[in-house]
């Protein structure tokens, strides 16, 4: 009896029996392993949810969050077990395309009765069938599961489909990138490291480049985008850290269905980039399996063009990557020798990348010396981006977008201000750190390109002191095509003032940059909650006083005025502050901010005042007995006295002193006589300059006038001796070393 | 019928098919002979559609074969290893083949099976060599193939199994037609199946003759002149390809028919003479060396 004579029902046993045996493994291997990762924890998590709710007594709103978070985090779009899943896709790529590594199984399949392209589509509608089965039976088991706890709501049954389709693409990806680079091999080892550089290099050279604007470029941030395009695996990283982040920091207790649409705008452009990996991907796997030939098993990599393309990117981004290594090691390239030095490394580098993969493609040590044309070719491309970073043939540092092209802009001082520290504005920012970075939308577009032409040009002029030249800030434009562009720029000293408060002046730039304005941290129902909130008033003599019973509201709308009325580039150059106003909140997010006080925030210091926090500055002067007054250059700088120098030579030679790389000698002399100690300080100013900072137009830097109060052993203050005010006593007192 | 016309196949630099051209006949047992290296398997591989040729044309049944699997479903290729599905039985792999190929005959299989003595519900990974061998030819035979191609199959194979597998060879050629084409670098496993050999050295096609004709054609004589006058006269005008002396006693392997060669040998006179039965390894030798292989260094080892 032939197997055309077999009855329908012999016939579907017969191929069950065969399939169950081929995928049986399948089942039994990543069934449990998928269960044992999804299930267990939807279980145990629901558990301690539900312990840990009823002993922190929480309420309803909180308990049903909490639980909705553990199904986020389970199969949700929190979920962060792409790790799994994408090995799993490259183990099942390997299982249904390892035939192609050996010769029997190839004669074996290549002889049966079917097209090359039926066994590809078999193969991977088995795979996927398999997978797709599986992970759907236990995301069931987990929703209902969910279910039970009364956890669903419309909003995560979207952000459970959601996170399906999305790992069931990222499987998808990975299993076809897997199987492109087992298409393109000869052998599981390679194709296994064919697969691990695929899946990575993007990648990598992502992350490259963007070291490179960091060791090439002044004006480079470090926190502009990074370029890395069909990547999955970075796709899956950055879902995953956005949704780290939130796990953490949110408190909002809300889980709605606009939340979990605004959030997965925010990360679609991963999943369009996970998708269309996978397409082209699939692309070429079509395109590969037709050319390949059976006569491929044990090659290492099967088609020369590819072969030449690996080593080429191997020894790029093994070189780019040493170069990288190199600054760190070097901490920042100082000097055109170290350039030089570099620019040699990288090509060393790539000489010896390129033998290695050599000996690794041929498994032969003596093939060290063989693709020299490629190692060449990868040396050329080298030294051109080489060029191009040095010379900055891109024009990366003297970029600047057409203000047309521009929604708005900020301009954030980085190394001074206000202090700023809350935990909820972390959820979403994933760059700067601080107040501004969030709220400050200049609509001034044009003020702004102006100050950063002039600000970049200081940049590129800097050369490692950044306090030399200017004022170190981060302007960052939010393009109308929804970029965002940030370049470090160094505002220079002479910057026009006019224009400056234009900027700094505006209602925008205010709001944007003094976290009092924050309303969300200082909204009514924070403020008028029995949250713990600190309040306190340090004073420039270093006394704080802590008060727990502030009505807060007042003071924030007193200082709203203040800044309003005052706040400008000229006013906060010209004038030191009196003392600052920190205000700290521990609970539910820990928030800090610091809000400096100036003599003419009349309105905030009447609200001190009337509460006991701010001391007369007469008093404090009174009770002064001792004054020490320190010169750290003694010694000329270059045949010239310190103060003979130019305004620039003051700053220049300041900051190497300050930096410890020069000492000119110093001299110390303590002061006791009430009446000297009166002439001092009435030549004194106190040295607060919060912004707009290091005045050396307005003191005499080469002196510093220390305080000690008499009842405080503690806090020394600070003063400066205002521009030609030195008086002669002084200058003769400390005119030689001791 | 299968034909290959002026088939190349370079794997890098080396040419393991070089303009091969065959026709293999329905209904005869051609054998594939060659030394390792000499492109059997190659060219067995390039017929049964898993190969594709650099150039020329493989045809079965005037339809070309790579990557057509109408084609593929009169074919059944039998590799020198061939694979089995891991923990698969006999059984298993019947199954299997029932289910790709339409005219597999499950049940002569189980006779088969259990004519060679072999279980068909054990493991084949715990089978020897021999009998994997064996299940292969098995598998092969009850296919319901028009062609077989087999790769060393008798490679392994005891004598008695040998020759039963080559009874179950004759019994299918005669039953339903089966055209097995059979590689081995074996001249003496060949001997007494092939209806047709072709020998082929490094990637090329040497010879390729119908057993019978080669056989019809050349005789070899044992012969004791009475002088050389006699000797002179007898091999005039002969096609003499080998011409061995020891002695008085004269071994020559001559071209032509039998009566012709008798004929010629009468014109001189002779004290001994007696026309010996040819073997195929002689046959081969003898042809060989006129286009000047020296067949022992590669065939007979």
């Amino acid at each position: 009896m032939t197997s055309a004579n077999l009855s329908w029902v012999d016939k579907v046993k017969a191929n069950k029996k065969i399939m169950s045996n081929r995928n049986l493994w399948t089942f039994v291997l990543v069934l449990p392993v998928v269960f044992i990762a999804f299930i267990v924890p939807t279980v145990l998590w629901f558990i301690r949810t539900t312990n840990y709710g009823n002993m922190h007594s929480q309420s309803a709103e909180q308990m049903l969050f909490e639980k909705q978070m553990v199904v986020m985090r389970t199969i949700g779009l929190s979920s962060d077990l792409y790790l799994l899943i994408g090995a799993l896709g490259i183990l099942y790529a390997f299982a249904k395309f390892s035939y192609l590594f050996s010769t029997s199984k190839l004669d074996f399949y290549l002889s049966l009765p079917t097209t090359s392209a039926r066994r590809v589509q078999s193969a991977y509608m088995v795979a996927l069938s398999n997978f797709t089965g599986i992970y759907l039976i236990v995301v069931a088991i987990a929703f209902l599961i969910s279910a039970t706890t009364g956890a669903v709501n419309t909003a995560v049954v979207i952000a459970v489909l959601i996170q399906t389709a999305r790992m069931l693409v990222f499987f998808y990806a990975c299993f076809t990138i897997a199987t492109l680079a087992i298409m393109l091999s000869g052998t599981k080892l390679i194709a296994l490291i064919f697969t691990a550089f695929l899946l990575c290099f993007p990648a990598v050279l992502g992350e490259e480049f963007h070291q490179f604007d960091r060791i090439f470029y002044k004006t480079s941030t470090g926190y502009d985008t990074v370029r890395r395009f069909l990547c999955p695996l970075f796709d899956a990283n950055s879902v995953a850290e956005y949704w780290f982040r939130y796990r953490f920091y949110s408190k909002e207790y809300v889980m709605d269905v606009p939340f979990i649409l605004d959030s997965y705008r925010e990360l679609f452009l991963y999943d369009i980039d996970m998708i269309l990996a996978a397409i082209i991907a699939t692309v070429l796997v079509m395109v590969v399996y037709k050319r390949r030939r059976a006569e491929h098993v044990g090659k290492t990599i099967i088609y020369k063009p590819v072969r030449w393309a690996v080593k080429i990117i191997i020894c790029i981004v093994t070189s780019l990557a040493g170069v990288v290594a190199l600054n760190t090691v070097c901490h920042s390239i100082q000097s055109q020798y170290l350039y030089v030095i570099f620019g040699f490394a990288m090509l060393i580098i790539c000489l010896i990348t390129g033998g290695f993969v050599e000996i690794c493609l041929d498994l032969d040590i003596k093939s060290f010396s063989k693709g020299r044309r490629q190692t060449l070719m990868a040396m050329a491309i080298l030294l051109l981006i080489f060029f191009i970073y040095r010379g900055d043939l891109l024009g990366y540092d003297s970029y600047v977008p057409t203000p047309s092209s521009i929604e708005s802009a900020s301009i954030i001082n980085v190394d001074e201000g206000f202090g700023y520290y809350y935990d909820e504005s972390r959820r979403f920012s994933d760059t700067i750190d601080g107040y501004s970075e969030l709220h400050m939308k200049l609509s001034d577009v044009d003020s702004v390109v102006k100050v950063a032409r002039k600000g970049m040009e200081c940049a590129r002029r800097n050369t490692y002191n950044k306090h030399a030249d200017g004022w170190n800030s981060i302007v960052t434009y939010n393009m109308k095509d929804g970029r965002k562009i940030y370049r470090n720029i160094i505002i220079p000293y002479d910057i026009d003032p006019a224009l400056m408060d234009k900027l700094t002046g505006s209602e925008e730039y205010i709001k944007g940059h003094i976290p009092c304005f924050d309303d969300n941290l200082f909204s009514e129902e924070m403020l008028n909650s029995d949250l713990s909130i600190s309040f306190e008033f340090v004073y420039y003599n270093g006394n704080g006083v802590a008060d727990y019973n502030i009505p807060i509201k007042e003071f924030i709308d007193a200082y709203r005025q203040d800044v309003l009325e005052h706040y400008k580039y000229s006013f906060i150059r010209e004038h030191s502050a009196v003392g600052e106003v920190l205000i700290k909140i521990d609970y539910p997010s820990y928030a800090y901010v610091s809000l400096y006080v100036y003599e003419d925030f009349t309105r905030s210091i009447e609200f001190l005042k009337k509460h006991g926090l701010y001391v007369d500055q007469k008093s404090f002067l009174e009770n002064i007995d001792e004054i020490k007054v320190y010169n750290a250059f003694v010694q000329p700088i270059k045949s010239v006295n310190f103060n003979d120098l130019s305004e620039q030579g003051k700053r220049d030679a300041f900051y190497l002193w300050y930096y410890g790389r020069n000492d000119y000698g110093s001299s110390t002399h303590t002061y006791t006589d009430k009446g000297q100690i009166k002439e001092i300080l009435d030549n004194c100013t106190y040295d607060y300059y919060v912004e707009w900072g290091y005045p050396f137009d307005k003191l005499e830097k080469q002196y510093s006038v220390s305080v000690n109060e008499n009842t405080q052993d503690v806090f020394e203050r600070h003063f400066s001796f205002k521009l030609n005010s030195v008086p002669e006593f002084v200058i003769e007192d400390l005119a030689s070393e001791n | 019928m299968i034909e290959l016309i002026e088939v190349n196949k370079a794997f890098d630099e080396i040419k393991a098919v070089n303009h091969v051209s065959l026709k293999i006949t329905d209904g005869e047992v051609f054998g594939l002979v060659g030394t390792n290296g000499a492109g059997k398997s190659t060219t067995l591989r390039t017929i049964a559609g898993i190969i594709k040729p650099d150039s020329g044309i493989v045809c079965v049944d005037n339809r070309p074969v790579y990557d057509n699997p109408d084609v593929k479903k009169d074919v059944f290729y039998i590799s020198d290893d061939q694979y089995f599905f891991p923990n698969s039985t006999p059984e298993d792999m019947a199954v299997f083949y029932s289910s790709i190929y339409k005219d597999f005959d499950k049940d002569k299989f189980d006779k088969m099976t259990t004519g060679f003595g072999l279980d068909t519900s054990r493991k084949i990974n715990t089978f020897s060599k021999g009998m994997k061998k064996q299940v292969s030819i098995l598998l092969g035979l009850c296919a319901g193939t028009k062609y077989l191609l087999c790769d060393e199959t008798f490679d392994g194979l005891d004598p008695v199994v040998r020759q039963g597998v080559k009874s179950l060879f004759a019994a299918e050629i005669s039953d339903r037609g089966l055209t097995p084409v059979i590689a081995s670098h074996n001249l003496r496993e060949l001997e007494d199946i092939c209806d047709h050999v072709g020998l082929l050295h490094d990637g090329g096609v040497v010879l390729s003759q119908d057993l019978s004709d080669m056989k019809f054609n050349m005789q070899k004589i044992q012969c004791v002149f009475k002088s050389e006058e006699d000797e002179k006269k007898a091999l005039e005008g002969l096609d003499v390809l080998i011409h061995d002396v020891r002695g008085r006693l004269h071994t020559i392997t001559v071209r032509g028919e039998r009566t012709d060669i008798e004929k010629a040998f009468k014109r001189g006179e002779m004290i001994f003479f007696e026309i010996l039965a040819l073997t195929l390894e002689e046959i081969f030798i003898s042809e060989t060396e006129v286009v000047g292989y020296d067949i022992r260094k590669f065939i007979l080892g």
